[in-house]
């Protein structure tokens, strides 16, 4: 039995829960960083396609 | 853009496995997912902290504008991955050793290092004068990047310390298991790109930036 379950006075249940709940967290901090670095690429790239026009 | 789709793709991927498709270390239980995220991180500091030496020494040779701010760029993205490798490496510490900063040779040296790059950012914007900036700045980075090896890899191995062995132990094998080295391996691959990306994005904008002030 792992002591720090015990020590949480977790089931297998629970601790399963907690597990899923802290991936959906770290995936939902995922796709947003990537989102907001996707948005600004295009962006970026728009502007400086723009600026190689007006040259 | 297809690989940037295939890095959030890939990132998730590893996400998922290291949840699911890795054991748990042994005594490290639940806090074993930190290692995929909280190593990588602090490998991209010292890679970024590295690019930007490269840079600022190009800069000496070069005195252009544009090492220079990719050495700054470089050294930013470093600072930014060494607080996240910090962070993350105090919710470990909680977990572990139950307080969030204990003073261990591993995080006494991080926090000297985010000193250091935190001095380097501050000198940027204390001097006026482009030129003279850059070229200070330069050199400070240079000597700053000396510091790395012995506060990363040297110091925590002298004296002792809570902080599990790294990757390679002190008998310079590998002790993970299969699966956890596989997911570490494409985390590590993935945080690297994604480091990549970041400087690039930057970059860009700094040009963009260079560009609307010249005009003006």
């Amino acid at each position: 039995m792992n002591p720090m379950i015990e020590t949480l006075g977790q089931t297998a249940g629970q601790r399963v829960v907690a597990d899923f709940v802290v991936m959906g967290v770290i995936l939902f901090i995922w796709a947003g960083v990537f989102f907001y670095l996707f948005r600004l690429d295009r962006k970026v790239r728009a502007l400086l396609k723009k600026d190689k026009a007006g040259q | 853009m297809i690989w940037q789709l295939l890095l959030f793709v890939w990132m998730s991927l590893v996400i998922v496995a290291g949840f699911l498709y890795t054991p748990l270390a042994e005594k490290l239980y639940e806090i074993t997912r930190i290692i995929y995220f909280h190593i990588p991180m602090a490998w991209v500091a010292v890679l970024a902290f590295l690019v930007s030496t490269v840079f600022s020494i190009r800069h000496l040779a070069t005195r252009s504008w544009r090492d220079d701010a990719r050495a700054a760029i470089s050294a930013e993205l470093g600072l930014l991955f060494a607080v996240l490798a910090t962070a993350s490496g105090t919710i470990f510490a909680k977990a572990m050793w139950g307080a969030f900063w204990n003073w261990d040779p591993r995080e006494t040296s991080i926090f000297l290092l985010l000193l250091i790059y935190g001095a380097y950012l501050t000198l940027r914007t204390a001097v006026e004068g482009e030129d003279k900036r850059a070229r200070l700045a330069a050199v400070y980075n240079i000597i700053a990047f000396v510091t790395v090896p012995f506060l990363v890899f040297i110091v925590p191995r002298l004296y002792f310390s809570l902080h599990p062995d790294p990757l390679l132990n002190a008998q310079g094998r590998l002790e993970m298991h299969p699966r956890m080295l596989q997911v570490f391996l494409a985390s590590l691959a993935g945080f690297t790109a994604l480091y990549f990306w970041i400087f690039d994005l930057s970059w860009k904008v700094a040009r963009l930036k260079r560009k609307q002030e010249e005009a003006s």
